[in-house]
């Protein structure tokens, strides 16, 4: 399996490599062909955007964890992933434009800084999350004869502790965008690349909304344990997420 | 359905994604190992943001010195993403002994020797934690030692992948 898995990442990354340089070609010849480079570039930051999410990270697991315990349909699955998509792409953007206009530092520290302290939020908030379904979950046990109405406030709590990690790849894009002096089209880049990465967490969703329905069903009226169970899966993520945050601080590039 | 399985293991995987893609170039000789990493545009364009401080799209050796303290002397923790092994077991990976950077058609370049340990019969190439790819083609090696001969594998780890350089 391992040889399928690092294959799949080899030939992401491959791709990726090649839709990056895509993009800070397209940007660079941008002055000879402003239309048809724009609408070029927006093309190929959407596929970069689908292709980058379906890498490792992004909130993909929590959104699947999340489905697998709260259940839902297609349109809540799109709902999430791009709740998911636009707090990462305002994180990002919001936090390339900070770093270049106000921060006297070397990008290359700051970006890293970024990251660790977002993932140190975000791992914190995510346990925070699994702990607040673990009380729905207690609930829903008690009462389960009755019907519980669900609240959105889990669903933004959900969105915005996975997306706050501001995506390296779209900070990458918009900073080179700037530095070239295309500041509109760096943020329009951000955002149709972010639309990208909506759809394949989306898709995580997906899975796991077909996987609740099966299990739940399966599970008949203990159906809550398959809850408790993706609660704590939850959390889990949150710990790992932050204790992989801990083992390496500094030397990467 | 090997896609859906292989996604899956995609959303419980936690290690970070590459967003840096460096194509690596070694030269390899009886003593040592020279490389040549060639970074893509973007992440280029953020080093030369940072260390080429009068703009004149190039780096002078003080401006590569202070690149060399801030990003390079880092990676020795890391032994350089490059680790060395004697029938199949690791050696510990030697300081580098030269460090030049370089600017070339908007990339930069980061030169280093790494003197090659004795009895040395692999050299891989990975980041672990995929921070940043590091991307090796047969075309990249360079090999000077005429005593040997190579062949390039493929690595595969849990979550990562990597290259062998096999020398015979």
């Amino acid at each position: 399996m391992s040889e399928y898995y690092s294959d799949f990442l080899r030939l992401l990354t491959q791709w990726q490599y090649k839709l990056n340089s895509l993009v800070s070609g397209n940007l660079r010849e941008l002055e000879n062909d402003p239309v048809g480079g724009v609408l070029t570039l927006l093309a190929i930051a959407f596929a970069y955007g689908v292709i980058h999410a379906a890498g490792p990270g992004h909130g993909k697991a929590l959104v699947g964890f999340y489905f697998l315990k709260q259940g839902g349909d297609l349109k809540k699955a799109f709902k999430m992933g791009y709740m998911i998509a636009i707090v990462h792409a305002i994180s990002a953007l919001l936090l390339t434009f900070v770093v270049y206009y106000l921060i006297e530092t070397l990008f290359t520290k700051a970006f890293h800084n970024i990251a660790h302290i977002s993932t140190i939020i975000s791992a914190v908030l995510i346990m925070i999350v699994g702990l607040y379904l673990i009380y729905e979950a207690y609930k829903h046990r008690r009462d389960r004869d009755e019907e519980i109405q669900i609240s959105g406030k889990s669903d933004f709590a959900v969105a915005f502790s996975a997306g706050i990690v501001p995506c390296p790849g779209v900070m990458t894009i918009t900073l080179f965008a700037i530095s070239l002096g295309h500041i509109l089209t760096g943020i329009a880049t951000a955002l149709v690349m972010s639309i990208g990465m909506g759809l394949t967490i989306s898709l995580a969703g997906i899975i796991a909304v077909g996987v609740q329905r099966r299990g739940g069903n399966a599970f008949g009226k203990y159906g809550y344990l398959l809850e408790f169970f993706a609660a704590a899966l939850i959390i889990t993520l949150g710990a790992f997420l932050l204790l992989s945050s801990f083992s390496h601080v500094k030397g990467h590039l | 359905m090997r896609i859906s399985i292989l996604f899956l293991l995609s959303m419980i995987t936690l290690s970070a994604h590459p967003h840096s893609f460096v194509d690596v170039y070694p030269a390899i000789d009886e003593e040592s190992i020279t490389i040549r990493w060639e970074f893509d545009e973007m992440s280029s364009q953020m080093l030369i943001m940072d260390f080429d401080r009068d703009h004149d799209g190039s780096l002078s050796e003080k401006e590569s010195g202070t690149l060399y303290k801030e990003t390079f002397a880092g990676l020795k923790e890391f032994e350089y993403y490059t680790y060395f092994y004697h029938d199949g077991k690791k050696i510990a990976t030697p300081e580098s002994d030269s460090f030049m950077a370089s600017i070339e058609e908007y990339k930069v370049n980061f030169y280093f020797t790494l003197p090659r340990p004795e009895g040395t019969t692999e050299i891989r190439f990975y980041d672990e934690e995929m921070f940043t790819a590091y991307l090796l083609k047969k075309a990249f090696i360079k090999m000077t030692d005429k005593s040997r001969s190579f062949e390039l594998k493929k690595l595969d780890g849990d979550y990562f992948f990597g290259y062998i350089l096999e020398l015979r």
